[in-house]
């Protein structure tokens, strides 16, 4: 691709709605494992120890996730900083000739 | 020992399906945004981007289904134990006493009866009414114990199988791990 093109504005944008459903999908899965374990205290037998591993298991992947959905956070805000900086370089090497 | 109230199972079951409709909403509105952001963004850089955020998507998709097989473990529960009753007790480490106490039971009648057939009706001629009356009573609690012990017999059965079934679809459930996201920026001179 020959050419770059940021909108500073709607990116930025892009990064707060992504905050804010990060925080919705992490809030999301800590209620959907304790629902699950809710469960589980209507359903008792020797499976019933299973059951929770498993959801114990999964619930290591809720701050991970948090965690990558910020991180694709971090990747736009080092978008935007990167084109700033371009942009500054090249006016300044413009205001030369001015 | 099993302890189950359905009611209270069924109740929690439904507040987990609204859960995980609405995490699907919220699912779908992050992808929205990585989508819409590589519009925002357009380089050699969010090409990769894009593409990454694709199998992203296919992680996630597969995160919600696990959460969904998860549920439908219990789905399959209530539905198993609703053949059974609403609020189920039960001790399957105890089938072995419970049924060897009635077939004693049975036992027991089964001898009484082979006492009344011994019995000279013939001889106790006036006492005979009365002595037919108390064998068939015997006779009737005989047929009813074998039944009992049969019906009980049956629903351990029915439980084991049940309960067996829900250990191999815990089994079955995937574990997924989420990966990191394996993507940097490359600012070399075709990028940016």
């Amino acid at each position: 691709m020959d050419k770059g093109i940021v909108n500073e504005v709607y990116l930025s944008e892009n990064i707060k709605q992504m905050e804010f459903y990060a925080n919705e999908e992490k809030e999301s899965l800590g209620k959907i494992c304790q629902g699950l374990e809710d469960c589980s205290n209507y359903y008792n037998s020797n499976n019933t120890v299973q059951i929770l591993n498993n959801i114990n298991e999964f619930k290591i992947n809720i701050e991970k996730l948090y965690k990558k959905r910020m991180n694709y956070n971090k990747i736009f805000e080092q978008v935007i900083i990167q084109y700033n900086t371009l942009s500054e370089i090249t006016k300044q090497k413009f205001d030369k000739f001015i | 020992m099993i302890d189950i109230d359905l009611t209270k199972l069924k109740n929690e079951i439904d507040k987990v399906k609204v859960i995980i409709d609405e995490y699907e909403e919220i699912q779908q509105n992050i992808f929205n945004q990585l989508k819409d952001s590589c519009i925002n963004w357009q380089d050699g850089n969010s090409l990769v981007f894009e593409e990454k955020t694709y199998h992203e998507k296919q992680e996630s998709e597969l995160l919600l289904l696990s959460l969904k097989n998860k549920k439908e473990i219990y789905d399959f529960i209530y539905n198993s134990y609703s053949e059974i009753g609403k609020k189920i007790k039960c001790n399957l480490e105890s089938k072995k006493n419970v049924l060897s106490s009635i077939e004693n039971c049975i036992s027991k009648t089964s001898i009484i009866l082979n006492d009344f057939n011994k019995i000279d009706t013939s001889f106790y001629y006036y006492e005979k009414n009365d002595i037919c009356k108390q064998k068939n009573c015997i006779k009737n609690i005989h047929r009813s114990l074998t039944n009992i012990k049969n019906s009980i017999s049956k629903m351990y059965a029915k439980i084991e199988k049940i309960e067996k079934e829900i250990l191999i679809k815990i089994q079955e459930l995937d574990n997924i791990k989420v990966n990191d996201f394996d993507y940097e920026l490359n600012w070399g001179d075709n990028n940016g």
